[in-house]
């Protein structure tokens, strides 16, 4: 099979792309901050002094970053019957916030004891020794974790395509089926995924940079 | 700074081989491929009764089966099946996975400029698919509703022109949906009035409403430029008209005789 | 709740569940020995090596598996010239895609042998490659331990994305079943359990080599998830056992 190139499909369809690309951004934006405060509860509370609560935490965590998005995706849209956009929106915050979750306490528990018992022994209340000593420090160090779980909440978004959102990868299977160059739209939609990913790096970059210079990482 | 311009440098030069990419090597004929190799994999539909389903064990059966499987017989070998879904069936066509598609695949213009259908074998109507008592009769009564189709169905524009205001929800598989009109999430579901009839009799709340589109021609369909793989296949569904297989087969899945509009002519005059 | 219909389609099922382990296992195998090959150029003296690998391994992970599945199953056939089946290129996909994590967990895993070992092997009379194979390997193998099952776990996750070009593994086979019973709470209620039980196995095993074998987290590389490769973050190997799905 001789395969011509033809990427023209990409400028006639590029009202496809720009689509795909909004909805990309607006499921993996909105997922992201609510899997933040999610997750950031939930990581907290593994780390809490009741049992119970450390335990309801963790099989949070555990059941939720063992199961594989598309079939939670399913579940929500097929199983549960919410439409697509909610479904993918809150799917995919579960399934992002229990792996949140995970990097924020791993980053609390990174900070010495010592840190606190220092604090503590200047006379620091509970909530001070948090505020001042502990947050800055933890969220220095959760940063760079974060930004990989920004990107895979970008990458896991594709995965909404199969309960009908019309998301990047969607766009890349519409304009195959309407035009049959799936290899030119696979490429354009690649690149896409490429960008997004370069861009939240730089961000993070940046947010790194501005938070550093309140922060010295001890 | 410098992973970027790096990642993008990556990206452009992986573009840029691409777009080198040779042609496939020309091949011989798929009707010798298959002989030689004794079997033939054909793309069938899965999810789609009566066309092409899988029974409670598992096994593929429908109306595209069975034409396969007299086809596998006329050449003397295997019939390996493979599901195909209408997303990615033309994929599984131009790549080589399949050698021959038979999976409830209508002549479109668009489509015949990327692969050869054989003579139409199949004469169906395009319906909806919605709730008893929605009160959809036909593309006047969409507007503003949500209509649902599979993706790589031919449906979505012959929709969108007739109802620009209708707005749109696309599946993988079709039992997706069917689900969805019965959960409320689409108000119709367009597709091949036959299947369409099968799905409402599982589900007693559906019904269908014909008029989506006129009746069009089904057609077996194989990769360009292969006029003697064509050929045979076209011979053989001739055969099977002339010698009563296909109307049995017809009765059997269908219930009914073929479409009087349909005629597998024997092209001898 | 109607569990007989998992029941009555359990032995189907189970065989999707088969063809899973046995697309995670060949992954998993294939990607170790590109991992180790990407690796070694990665950490080659030579630029000319070395960039390539670095791109290959930025690149790939930037990129949803959906993606790399579409691609691979768009483009083999255009590059080889030949047909190709589903599984093939579901399998072809996997390892391209599990290769540029598996890279940064064996560089990871070779980075966090001390010099010092190579230097007293080499001190005692062994050989560079006698170094490398009784010395270095083993311990790097060892700490590497973890943050492999972790792989493999995602990669068993992953597999389910090959339902979109037809592969009947799990999700493929419970779908098929949903196509026809329409029983969506119990079939994916019953799938997401199985899928929990395996990983969630899997991950116990993966904590208990990390307590096995923790490491000192000193090469400061991001190889568990995640695109472009991030300063500082967790240990490459694992110790936090955070880790990307795909």
């Amino acid at each position: 099979m001789a395969y011509t190139f033809d990427w023209s499909v990409l400028l006639v369809y590029r009202h496809l792309l720009w689509r795909g690309l909004l909805l990309t951004v607006e499921i993996s934006a909105l997922s992201l901050v609510l899997s933040l405060v999610l997750g950031g509860v939930i990581g907290i509370g593994r780390r809490a002094e009741a049992a119970s609560l450390r335990w309801l935490c963790g099989a949070y965590i555990e059941f939720f970053r063992n199961i594989p998005l598309i079939v939670q995706l399913f579940f929500w849209y097929f199983a549960v019957g919410l439409e697509s956009f909610p479904a993918a929106v809150i799917g995919l915050t579960v399934y992002t916030s229990a792996y949140i979750a995970e990097v924020m306490r791993s980053g609390l528990q990174s900070i010495p004891r010592t840190q606190i018992e220092a604090a503590r022994s200047f006379g620091m209340t509970r909530y001070q020794t948090i505020r001042y000593v502990v947050l800055p420090q933890a969220l220095m160090r959760v940063i760079p974790p974060l930004g990989v779980e920004f990107i895979n909440v970008i990458k896991n978004s594709s995965i909404a395509m199969t309960i009908s959102v019309t998301e990047l990868t969607f766009q890349t299977q519409q304009i195959e089926s309407l035009t049959f160059r799936g290899f030119e739209a696979a490429t354009a939609i690649t690149i896409l995924y490429v960008l997004l990913a370069l861009s939240i790096v730089l961000l993070l970059a940046a947010i790194e940079r501005a938070v550093r210079l309140d922060v010295r990482v001890g | 700074m410098m992973r970027v311009t790096r990642v993008l440098t990556a990206v452009l030069v992986l573009v840029l081989t691409m777009a080198w990419a040779g042609p496939a090597a020309a091949q011989e004929s798929t009707l010798d491929v298959v002989k030689k190799r004794g079997t033939l994999v054909a793309g069938v539909k899965a999810d789609y009764p009566p066309f092409g389903y899988t029974d409670k064990d598992g096994q593929l059966v429908g109306f595209d089966i069975e034409i396969m499987n007299y086809l596998a017989k006329k050449l003397g070998v295997k019939l390996d099946l493979r599901p195909v879904t209408s997303a990615n069936r033309i994929p599984m066509l131009a790549n080589g996975t399949v050698d021959v598609l038979a999976a409830s695949f209508t002549i479109t213009l668009e489509r015949e400029k990327v692969v050869d259908f054989t003579i139409p074998y199949f004469l169906s109507g395009g319906s909806f698919l919605v709730k008893k008592g929605s009160g959809i009769k036909g593309y006047a009564s969409l507007a503003g509703k949500t209509v649902t189709f599979t993706q790589g169905t031919p449906w979505e524009k012959k929709v969108l022109q007739e109802q620009p205001r209708a707005k749109t929800l696309v599946f993988q598989d079709k039992p997706q949906a069917v689900l969805a009109v019965k959960q409320g999430k689409a108000d119709a579901y367009v597709d091949d009035d036959v299947p369409l009839y099968l799905f409402a009799k599982d589900h007693p709340e559906l019904e269908v409403v014909s008029g989506a589109t006129a009746k069009h021609p089904m057609g077996i369909a194989v990769r360009e430029n292969d006029s003697k793989w064509r050929d045979f296949i076209n011979f053989t569904l001739i055969e099977m008209w002339e010698d009563g297989t296909y109307k049995a087969v017809h009765r059997k899945l269908f219930g009914i005789d073929p479409d009087s509009e349909l005629r597998i002519f024997p092209w001898k005059l | 709740m109607d569990l007989r219909v998992i029941v009555e389609n359990l032995p189907y099922m189970l065989t999707g569940l088969r063809w899973t382990v046995i697309l995670a296992a060949i992954s998993m195998a294939g990607s170790f020995v590109g991992g180790a090959v990407f690796a070694m150029l990665r950490l080659s003296p030579w630029w000319w090596l070395r960039w390539p690998a670095i791109l290959y391994i930025d690149v790939v992970r930037t990129v949803p598996l959906i993606m790399v599945i579409f691609w691979v199953f768009f483009l083999m056939p255009v590059l080889t010239g030949r047909a190709t089946t589903p599984v093939k290129a579901a399998l072809f996909a996997l390892i391209l895609f599990n290769t540029s994590y598996m890279a940064e967990v064996i560089r990871a895993g070779i980075q966090s042998i001390p010099k010092g070992q190579v230097e007293a092997a080499r001190a005692i009379g062994l050989t560079h490659l006698q170094a490398m194979r009784h010395v270095v390997l083993p311990q790097a193998f060892r700490h590497m331990s973890p943050a492999l099952v972790s792989r493999f776990i995602a990669l068993f996750m992953g597999t389910s994305l090959a339902y979109i070009i037809g592969v009947t593994e799990f999700f493929r086979a419970a779908n098929n079943v949903n196509n026809r019973v329409y029983r969506s709470y119990e079939i994916y209620g019953f799938v997401a359990i199985v899928y929990f039980v395996c990983c969630y196995a899997l991950s116990l095993l993966s904590a208990e080599l990390q307590r096995r074998f923790a490491v000192p987290d000193g090469a400061g590389l991001e190889a568990r998830g995640g695109a472009i490769t991030l300063r500082g973050g967790n240990g490459a190997l694992g110790q936090s056992r955070p880790r990307s799905a795909e």
